[in-house]
């Protein structure tokens, strides 16, 4: 997975959902040029694909297009963003990646408190 | 009126004054201020039926009273029955007809977004199925409900505001679904009666409460909250306080207005 590139990262089916609906919600001004970039590196960083990302954390309902959220997954997945963050030295780049989670319906936040 | 002088001057008023009628708009004021309360996922589950006294037939008040309620039922010119409407998280969720979290509407308007962890596809992809469907097919269940009782208590507060005495008691279920033709699923909060006040807007004295620190506290259930005597008679000084009941004039106050309505004196 350390050999996945940018233009794959680009065609996953969740990252074309995150763009599209912070495209929805905020409008062109949203989707910037670095944000398949900074996820791209942090995909590489974990060895992980953007679409195996979002389905360690959601495990399909009874129902078509039903999620449940897999806590201790989701829990995981914070802690890697936080030692991304760590790594960068930097709150903008982890929030890209957190938002590519929360668009494909993986609520998360940073801890803001020390 | 300021915020602490409505709270200070809410009391359970008994007498109103049966031959003043409440203005309309008062009333529109009242349901308002309640259509404005804090609500879970943005649902409408308090609802309010308005009646006027001089419009219901006898037989149709001897059906809403209950013991508690009889005189006030028979001397204040307005009632607001309100309701949870124990099917509003269905049809939120079913017919997302309203602007609800269900709908998508509180997302898309961005008063919950990404900051907190919503998007679209949590909504109704996570949300919907994990948190507000289960539970859907036990059909609507009784048991109260915060929200609209919220409602109601922000009424209460407008209806101080716009100078009328208040008091809320239970009213007789099944004699309203008679009278008001309420669908089996409103489940009943509470009355709201309402007129101007007969009694003087002290009613008695502020009623007495348990200590202050035996029903809040700070960090833990063991840790009573200190009250601090200064905040307090800032408070009082401010209009959210009162005299303490009862006020020495009082007894002679009920023999009066019992008089004057016709209730018994002793």
């Amino acid at each position: 997975m350390k050999d996945l590139q940018t233009a794959d990262v680009r065609n996953a089916e969740t990252v074309h959902r995150w763009l599209a609906s912070r495209l929805d919600l905020w409008g062109r001004k949203a989707l910037t040029d670095d944000l398949v970039e900074t996820l791209t590196r942090f995909c590489q960083r974990i060895g992980k694909a953007p679409d195996e990302m979002v389905d360690d954390c959601l495990r399909p309902g009874k129902d078509r297009d039903v999620f449940v959220l897999r806590t201790r997954a989701r829990r995981d997945y914070m802690e890697r963003i936080e030692e991304f963050e760590a790594e960068t030295g930097s709150r903008e780049q982890a929030n890209i990646v957190r938002s590519f989670l929360i668009h494909n319906g993986v609520a998360m936040n940073p801890d803001l408190l020390p | 009126m300021d915020f602490r002088s409505a709270v200070g001057r809410q009391r359970t008023f008994q007498y109103f004054l049966p031959y003043r009628p409440v203005e309309r708009p008062k009333v529109q004021v009242i349901l308002e201020a309640g259509r404005r309360s804090s609500r879970a996922v943005n649902t409408a589950f308090s609802k309010a039926i308005v009646a006027y006294r001089d419009s219901l037939t006898a037989e149709e008040r001897e059906k809403l009273k209950t013991p508690l309620s009889s005189v006030l039922v028979e001397t204040a010119p307005v009632y607001i029955f309100w309701y949870n409407d124990m099917d509003a998280r269905r049809v939120a969720v079913e017919e997302k007809k309203w602007p609800t979290v269900a709908s998508g509407t509180l997302v898309a308007i961005g008063a919950l977004g990404p900051p907190h962890g919503w998007s679209h596809r949590y909504v109704q992809q996570v949300v919907l199925p994990e948190v507000l469907m289960p539970g859907l097919d036990a059909g609507p269940q009784r048991g109260g409900n915060a929200d609209a009782a919220l409602a109601m208590a922000q009424g209460q507060l407008a209806a101080i505001d716009e100078g009328l005495a208040v008091c809320l008691a239970p009213f007789d279920e099944a004699g309203a679904k008679e009278v008001l033709r309420t669908p089996d699923t409103w489940e009943p909060v509470m009355g709201m009666f309402l007129g101007y006040p007969a009694e003087s807007w002290e009613a008695g004295g502020q009623e007495p409460r348990p200590p202050f620190e035996s029903m809040f506290f700070e960090q833990n259930a063991a840790e009573p909250f200190a009250r601090d005597p200064k905040v307090a008679q800032t408070l009082a000084d401010s209009g959210l306080g009162g005299r303490p009941a009862p006020v020495p004039w009082r007894e002679r106050e009920v023999r009066a207005l019992s008089r004057m309505l016709g209730l018994p004196q002793e």
